[in-house]
């Protein structure tokens, strides 16, 4: 499928991995499991007896069965792919997290949550409440905090997604590749306005943007 | 109640029992009916949800409802519903008459009830109940942003349910590990027994660790200290802290569920448990590791990178333990001799549903996944898969399987099995469509059509209703088997060979084993009399025992054998203290007459209870013959003591902990932390130091002298420890009427706020310390102590030394540094 942003991008694939990965493995154990069950399924007329057939357990016996090794080498085998898992999650995640401070090109937007909306402003002092105008192509950095209670700030779209927390700025980045309209929106509960708590990610030409904003070039210093 | 044990009144008996069986079916009860009430709230809003524009639920019904179903099912419904059967099922498991300490096992449920009760209440208060989810994230949390009363209330009732949950837990870890039949080894015990050990290692240390945010939370609300408004604490303050908890929590619930998974599947395939050892220590670790990950919630708050990275791999880790255990319980069927009954069905259920759930969580503990994933009906789904899916039905099938055993009749397979194919496919269409809306936040009230997610969610909300009337299938199963069910005999399931409880009757007499001591020999079960134990005789073949069979050194003089040689199993003080609590609480905020009588109950509980103890006449001594490893050498009241203040070091903890993070951040957000001697005197907080250590002298001399039988070296010590500890609370005191009458207050500062709060509760830890002094010296006056008997003595030193322990920790704080 076509990402709208490379974040969201790396976030499809990483995910892909891991269902497939689960899907393989929950398969293969709830089948081994299912074929135990119908394998070694009594016919219900035994249960007649009361089940008093000799069972192979007793109390106080030293458990016996089963070969320790043969747990450990499967769990060492789960233990392999999560590592596995793990070492590509965080190459993901390099990728994510590395905020493009020093990107002379990369705008830099102050986002503060409150009871219950997203206020935007601009490095020229521009602020708008309620949408996030932002140009395509461009890696865009948010220092995000909040005005009063824990909000969290998402692009789900772009897996994009940060708590917004009162007095502490967190940063998140992302870069739209095609214009449109996006869905931010809050993922903490803040209040009864928290479903309603959204704003609108408007990634726009660079050219309509800088018509709307003015020269980008101009801002960064 | 001195005649009540002939013929006594069935209400008298459900209100005042203390017998472990007796407090299991009022657990079980309660906790189904906790489970009814949070399962409606939640089919409330899954009405809300199940189409976009909805209008059922306004925004701060939604919340608070959601809000309770959370908290509900997390406190009231799953763990108290294990409790119902480890309170049934542990004692006779291990082969014990009852719990240690059976009027103290008793409290625990009527403080359960009562805190339920006031969690309800909580509900009609103005303004409504707590709205903020049951993480109750800061600062959402604080009075500011949610001013009704309800909310505080249900911040008491959580704080009363983990004080019932604490009492209970050192009653069984004292129980299970000295009250073992002769020969019982801990790992002879069936996995129900060995993981409900393990859950109140759990319990014991994240209990409390959730006390302590709450009682700032309550003390932020009621008093106006500023821990979760001041910058120096706030979100990440109670983050912390919540999820530090927050995570053990998770096992506490699930374990109990899938022990009863295992053991049913061996019971029914008639093969022993595949690597029981492996499965031991496999469960072992998860506990250990649960502790090591809770920042896995705290992935989006902008912590460090490189913490982010540790706590991914803690979080994968914990995987391969419970892959272990999910092996090993596949592989117990291979070979075995299946009966696919009702609880054989929820055991596999279980089994199944965790696994799946267990796969979901791989995709949470991955931080890169996680942008998507938190706060999303992904986590949702995720996490009912493991607690409800694993755990849950973990717990029916353990009701199902052990509901002949407390009944005496059998229930209908045949509606077991409906009630087991409704509700795996309620389950799966109302948790599986949740991972597929990974971009839907949760605890929204509404959405519109644009989103997309209305299918999904009517397909959840179709599931959610199969699911709750497969409940209706269970209920009219288990009450029509109470009626007309066919009468079972000791053992319906063929569990003799596996566990205690199938070798008594259904069900068992009130001391559990008609036919004598269960001893375990090297040829398996056999029931001795207890003067052959006494003397030695152990075995026919006269063989030894397993382990260390520590026999009464004293000869077993006080030991009561039989029911009759018991006082009355009943006692009416947890009851009565529990409505006193109950009503104390829910009168903060209903009305003064309600809060008065409370307290004047409360207060009268205590004073009937001790005089009770002074007077001896409650003495159901359940002291065992058997198995004490590794315990052999304490004494049940003062192990009792030493777990309980193992819980108290995980409150005191967090709070300390409290005390270095917002000291640590008054550096970033430049608040003046005060220097030494600047408030706090340091000359009045050496004064202090100095008297207490001096009443740590003299409650270990009362300890001696009595250990030599000398009555008044004790009376003297004990009298010295009360005045010592009294002038202490008085100079206490008066440093905080000082501070005050300067205008420094409990809201003045996050310094001002930490440092009322640990001194508060320090200050009531002296406070219990003095009352227990006043009930130890009534109780020598009646000549109640002797050489031999002191236990109450030595357990009140051992928590006198612990109050002075941790001020010595207190003063530096906040008097030299």
């Amino acid at each position: 499928m076509a990402a709208p942003a490379p974040s969201a991008e790396i976030w499809n694939s990483l995910f892909m991995m891991y269902v497939t990965s689960a899907v393989v493995i929950s398969a293969v154990v709830l089948a081994i499991l299912g074929y135990f069950v119908l394998r070694y399924r009594q016919p219900s007329s035994s249960l007649a007896d009361g089940g008093q057939d000799e069972p192979e357990f007793r109390i106080g016996a030293e458990p016996t069965r089963g070969s320790a090794k043969v747990a450990i080498a499967l769990s060492v085998i789960l233990g392999l792919l999560f590592v596995g898992l793990t070492a590509s999650t965080f190459s993901a995640m390099e990728f994510m997290e590395e905020i493009p401070e020093d990107n002379p090109n990369a705008l830099h937007i102050k986002v503060t949550a409150f009871q219950w909306g997203w206020q935007f402003t601009y490095p020229n002092g521009r602020t708008i409440t309620g949408e996030l105008r932002v140009p395509v192509n461009t890696p865009i950095v948010l220092e995000i905090t909040s005005r009063d209670v824990f909000h969290t700030f998402a692009i789900a779209a772009f897996k994009v997604k940060k708590d917004a927390i009162p007095d502490r700025i967190n940063f998140a980045w992302f870069e739209a590749k095609e214009a449109g309209e996006y869905r931010i929106q809050c993922y903490e509960l803040c209040g009864t306005g928290h479903a309603k708590m959204i704003a609108t990610l408007l990634a726009m030409e660079t050219e309509q943007f800088e018509a709307w904003y003015g020269k980008l070039s101009e801002e960064k210093g | 109640m001195a005649h009540a044990n002939n013929k006594p009144n069935p209400l008298v008996v459900w209100l005042f029992t203390t017998n472990h069986k007796n407090v299991g079916i009022l657990y079980l009860v309660t906790s189904l009916y906790f489970l009814v009430v949070a399962g409606i709230l939640a089919l409330t809003f899954r009405m809300q949800l199940s189409a976009p524009n909805m209008v059922f639920l306004a925004a701060d019904s939604y919340n608070q409802a959601v809000t309770l179903h959370g908290l509900f099912m997390l406190l009231w419904v799953t763990t108290p519903l294990a409790a119902a059967f480890a309170n049934y099922v542990v004692p006779i498991q291990i082969g014990a008459k009852d719990m240690a300490f059976p009027r103290l096992n008793a409290l625990s449920y009527w403080l359960y009830l009562a805190s339920g009760i006031v969690a309800l209440s909580s509900f009609f208060a103005p303004g409504g109940t707590a709205d903020w989810g049951w993480t109750t994230y800061a600062p959402l949390n604080t009075l500011q942003y949610s001013p009704q009363a309800g909310g505080s209330l249900m911040g008491l009732a959580i704080l009363l349910l983990l004080s019932s949950t604490i009492v209970a837990t050192s009653n069984f870890m004292v129980t299970i590990f000295r009250l073992r039949a002769p020969g019982m080894k801990l790992s002879y015990l069936p996995l129900f027994s060995i993981f409900w050990l393990v859950t109140q290692f759990l319990l014991l240390w994240a209990f409390p660790a959730f006390a302590a945010p709450l009682l700032m939370l309550v003390s932020d609300r009621v008093l106006g200290t500023v821990f979760f408004t001041a910058a120096e604490g706030g979100a990440l303050l109670w983050d912390h802290l919540l999820w530090f908890f927050g995570h053990p929590e998770v096992y506490i619930l699930v374990l109990p569920g899938l022990a009863i998974a295992g053991d049913v599947l061996a019971v029914f395939s008639r093969r022993q448990l595949y690597a029981k050892k492996v499965i031991i220590i496999a469960v072992s670790v998860a506990a250990f590791l649960s502790y090591v990950v809770w920042v896995h919630h705290m992935f989006m708050t902008g912590i460090h990178p490189g913490l982010r990275e540790v706590f991914n791999i803690t979080t994968e880790l914990i995987s391969i333990p419970f892959g272990a255990i999910m092996l090993s319980y596949i592989l117990t069927l291979f070979g075995g001799r299946i009966r696919a009954t009702t609880p054989f069905l929820f055991a596999l259920g279980s089994v199944i549903l965790f696994i799946i759930g267990g796969a979901s969580g791989v995709f949470n503990s991955s931080v890169a996944l996680d942008v998507g994933m938190r706060g999303t009906f992904w986590v949702v789904g995720h996490f009912h898969y493991t607690i409800v899916g694993g755990g849950i039905t973990g717990l029916i099938a353990g009701l199902y399987y052990w509901w002949p055993k407390m009944t005496g009749r059998m229930f209908s397979e045949k509606l077991g099995k409906l009630h087991f194919a409704i509700y795996m496919i309620g389950f799966n269409l109302l948790y599986f469509p949740m991972h597929l809306l990974y971009d839907m936040p949760r605890r929204i009230f509404f959405y519109d059509a644009t989103t997309g997610w209305g299918p999904i969610n009517m397909l959840i909300t179709m599931g959610s209703w199969i699911f709750a009337s497969s409940f209706i299938i269970l209920f009219i199963n288990l009450i029509n088997s109470l009626r007309h069910g066919p009468k079972v005999g000791d053992d319906p399931w063929g569990g003799a060979n596996y566990s205690l409880e199938w070798n008594v009757p259904s069900p068992p007499p009130e001391f559990n084993f008609p036919k004598g001591v269960p001893v375990i020999t090297a040829q398996g079960l056999e029931f001795r009399q207890p003067w052959e134990i006494k003397m030695g005789i152990t075995t026919t073949g006269g063989q030894q025992l397993y382990g260390t069979t520590a026999l009464p050194t004293n000869g077993g003089s006080h030991v009561a054998e039989h029911g009759e040689e018991h006082g009355p199993h009943l006692s009416p003080w947890p009851f009565i203290l529990s409505i006193g609590v109950a009503l104390t609480m829910i009168g903060l905020v209903f009305g003064v007459p309600l809060l008065l009588q409370g307290v004047v109950i409360f207060i009268a509980s205590i004073v009937g209870w001790a005089w009770e103890d002074v007077k001896e006449k409650f003495h159901v001594a359940i002291e065992a013959l058997g198995e004490k490893w590794p315990f052999d050498r304490v004494e049940n009241v003062p192990l009792g003591m030493w777990f309980f203040l193992f819980g108290e070091v995980a409150l005191f903890g967090p709070l300390f902990a409290a005390y270095f993070f917002v000291r640590a951040n008054s550096a970033y957000t430049g608040f003046a932390w005060p220097l030494p001697g600047q408030i706090h005197s340091t000359v009045m907080g050496a004064i202090s130091t100095i008297i207490l250590l001096t009443s740590g002298l003299a409650t270990s001399l009362a300890l001696v002298a009595i250990k030599n039988n000398n009555q008044r070296g004790l009376k003297a010590g004990l009298l010295t420890a009360f005045i010592l500890g009294l002038a202490v609370l008085f100079i206490e005191g008066f440093q905080w009427a000082e501070l005050f009458a300067e205008g420094y207050t409990f809201g003045t500062d996050i310094a001002a706020s930490i440092y009322y709060l640990i001194t508060g509760i320090h200050g009531a830890h002296i406070l219990a310390g003095l009352l227990i002094i006043i009930y130890l010296l009534a109780k020598a006056y009646k000549g109640g102590y002797n050489a031999e008997k002191h236990m109450g003595v030595y357990a009140f030193a051992i928590y006198w030394g612990f109050v002075v322990g941790v001020w010595l920790f207190t003063f530096p704080l906040f008097y030299l540094i």
